[in-house]
């Protein structure tokens, strides 16, 4: 069912027995796990069905510290959310992202990867990907001429990926979300604030707004925010008419430790024969899986480095794409992702250089950011048109994400040499170990997490193993903010499962309240 | 291509400075050529970049500074060292041996980037040094 909130009379009060607040990847991903249930669920999305910048602009806001991308442009505020412009890459994360490592200050989930694995397979349809399965040998045997560039996996190993087509949530299942009849859909229905009990103890309704000057109140048993981690935070911080320091935010956790995936060009590698590297190639619609070359969890406990993939490009195309950070720069996201576009399409469209064969690869690395209490969305003095406090993101990074970088290349380099293959060249800003300084070129991969973080203790984290925000009883968060640490893989599958996981949990809450 | 410049010019080197330092004997500048050519990375890599390589190297390794010394540690594997006037082939032989054996015990270097086998990074200190 669909209700567009600008069509509601005023202070309107909406009732339900859960509340999911945004609908991107997390929020539509629950509600589908909730259409046919005996629930009605009231889904909040601030804007429409299609790109509107008067509802885009809410999400603007400001960056300082490590140069990033306009917040406005780094996430689409619609139906479908990001999903809206995301690439696909999908992987989970790996065994030692959630275990604490003594070497990486603040990491340590209250889950393990086994307890993600049943929610992982849940998610994989969701975003149309193939089977769960991860493991190169399963991969080679359905194509035997995947070769591995460097034979022995005790230091690094191939992590394989999916890619999903990508699945964009807006037009996948509007007409699922649309058409069930216990899933009511709001549209233009922006929470502006999060009323609580006096105690603080519970939430009573969320507050919200649209452009048509309307304001309407929403009751539910359960209260899930699912707007993405700066969103998140915001949201948390910008409720403090009951608790002065903003929702969940006792301890000053709120907004903190925000983390991205580090997407930088870093290194080349130089064949001693032409390969097409099939395993590590990526043809956008047709190739289903890949390799990149990422290093085994002994060695990163050995080396004490963080988890970081490298993916390959042939040198000939890599070197005719911009960075990133440098492309990705205006305001208006539709602008950006043109012209991402068209510079994608110019460089993977000369034949002469879509060859099979290369004798020259760019290693480009994804890697997770060290968490970082530093590096937080807090609230700017500026607000937005409908009056909430617009967010202010600082990003800061750490001497153990540059090192990490180059111990990664240090480490290929070894294993590219003792396979006998080639060499691998790292790129200038990496020469000098010393060297702690950031090169201009380096971004982030739009992956926002860890605002919310997740942790036993109220001290340390936001929401607990259940995604529910400590000593606020009904009130949880979906999505990419509750991550400990941000692994190398992008978070989209990773979230959804985190997502189905929470969405289980409430079912069970709901049918025990019964 | 890359590598063809580069031992030409390698050879020209030798040859044009080849007089000051060697004392009149051809059998060094075979020895010093055969020395300098980093297998694989001369595939890989120009001449500058040999160069280059072993300035770093030797700024690195300052101890490792005199041509005599690298030629030592280059002939001499296991406690045994292959003598100097051994065929190209012999010691273009060690030398890739020493290579692979460098790589299968982590024996490696970062210089200017690459990530190098020490023996050959010692290849290219030998090189700057001869030109």
């Amino acid at each position: 069912m669909h209700i567009d909130a600008r069509t509601l009379s005023n202070e309107s009060v909406i009732e339900g027995d859960i509340c999911i607040v945004g609908a991107g990847a997390a929020g539509i991903s629950m509600a589908l796990d909730w259409v046919n249930t005996p629930y009605k669920v009231i889904l909040l999305e601030g804007g429409g069905f299609a790109y509107d910048e008067k509802v885009q602009d809410l999400y603007a806001g400001k960056t300082t510290g490590q140069k990033y991308y306009p917040l406005k442009s780094a996430r689409l505020h619609y139906f479908g959310g990001t999903t809206g412009h995301w690439a696909g890459f999908c992987a989970p994360f790996d065994e030692i992202d959630f275990v604490k490592r003594d070497w990486v200050e603040h990491s340590g989930w209250p889950i393990q990867r086994k307890d993600l694995d049943p929610y992982y397979e849940r998610a994989h349809p969701l975003i149309e990907l193939g089977p769960y399965q991860y493991d190169f040998k399963y991969w080679q045997k359905q194509d035997p001429s995947l070769k591995s560039l460097v034979p022995d996996d005790s230091v690094v190993w191939n992590k394989m990926w999916q890619f999903s087509p990508p699945t964009r949530f807006g037009e996948k299942y509007k007409n699922t979300i649309v058409n069930a009849k216990n899933i009511h859909l709001y549209t233009y229905a922006n929470v502006t604030d999060i009323l609580t009990t006096e105690n603080v103890s519970a939430v009573t309704s969320v507050t919200i707004k649209n452009y048509a000057g309307k304001k309407h109140a929403v009751k539910a048993k359960h209260f899930v925010l699912a707007c993405c981690s700066v969103q998140n935070a915001r949201l948390l911080l910008a409720a403090n008419s009951q608790a002065s320091k903003g929702l969940g935010n006792d301890h000053d956790i709120v907004g903190r430790y925000f983390m991205e995936h580090l997407e930088v060009k870093s290194a080349h590698l130089w064949l001693r024969n032409a390969d097409p590297l099939k395993l590590y190639g990526f043809d956008f619609g047709i190739v289903k899986s890949r390799a990149e070359l990422a290093i085994t969890a002994s060695k990163q406990t050995e080396e004490r480095i963080l988890n970081g993939t490298a993916s390959l490009m042939p040198m000939a195309m890599a070197k005719k794409l911009k960075p990133m950070i440098e492309m990705w720069s205006k305001e208006d996201p539709r602008e950006n992702s043109d012209y991402v576009s068209k510079e994608f399409e110019k460089t993977f469209s000369d034949p002469a250089e879509n060859s099979d064969n290369h004798k020259a690869y760019e290693l480009f690395t994804r890697i997770e950011q060290a968490p970082n209490p530093a590096s937080r969305v807090t609230l700017d003095s500026e607000r937005d048109s409908l009056g909430v406090p617009r967010a202010h993101l600082h990003w800061e990074l750490t001497n153990l994400d540059k090192r990490s970088i180059r111990k990664i290349y240090e480490l290929i380099g070894q294993e590219v040499g003792k396979a006998g293959v080639g060499r691998v060249q790292m790129l200038e800003y990496l020469h000098d170990e010393d060297d702690l300084s950031w090169p201009s070129f380096i971004g982030g991969g739009w992956h926002h997490m860890g605002t919310t973080r997740m942790s036993d203790d109220p001290k340390k984290g936001v929401v607990d193993v259940n995604c529910q925000v400590h000593t606020i009883d009904n009130l949880h968060i979906a999505g990419a903010s509750c991550f400990t640490t941000s692994a190398a893989p992008n978070p989209t599958l990773t979230l959804i499962a985190l997502t189905l996981r929470l969405s289980d949990h409430l079912k069970q809450r709901l049918k025990s309240n019964h | 291509m890359k590598r063809r410049v580069f031992i030409s010019l390698s050879t020209v080197g030798v040859a044009l400075l080849g007089v000051p330092w060697i004392t009149g004997c051809n059998q060094n500048n075979d020895l010093h050529e055969a020395l300098s050519q980093p297998g694989i990375l001369g595939h890989l890599c120009d001449e500058k970049g040999i160069l280059e390589i072993g300035k770093k190297y030797i700024k690195q390794v300052p101890e490792e500074a005199s041509l005599d010394q690298l030629i030592q540690l280059l002939l001499t594997t296991d406690g045994t060292t292959l003598p100097r006037s051994s065929e190209r082939t012999a010691i273009q032989s060690l030398l890739d041996k020493k290579i692979e054996e460098d790589f299968q015990a982590n024996r490696t270097r970062v210089v200017n980037g690459w990530v190098l086998s020490v023996t050959e990074a010692r290849q290219c200190a030998v090189y700057s040094l001869i030109q």
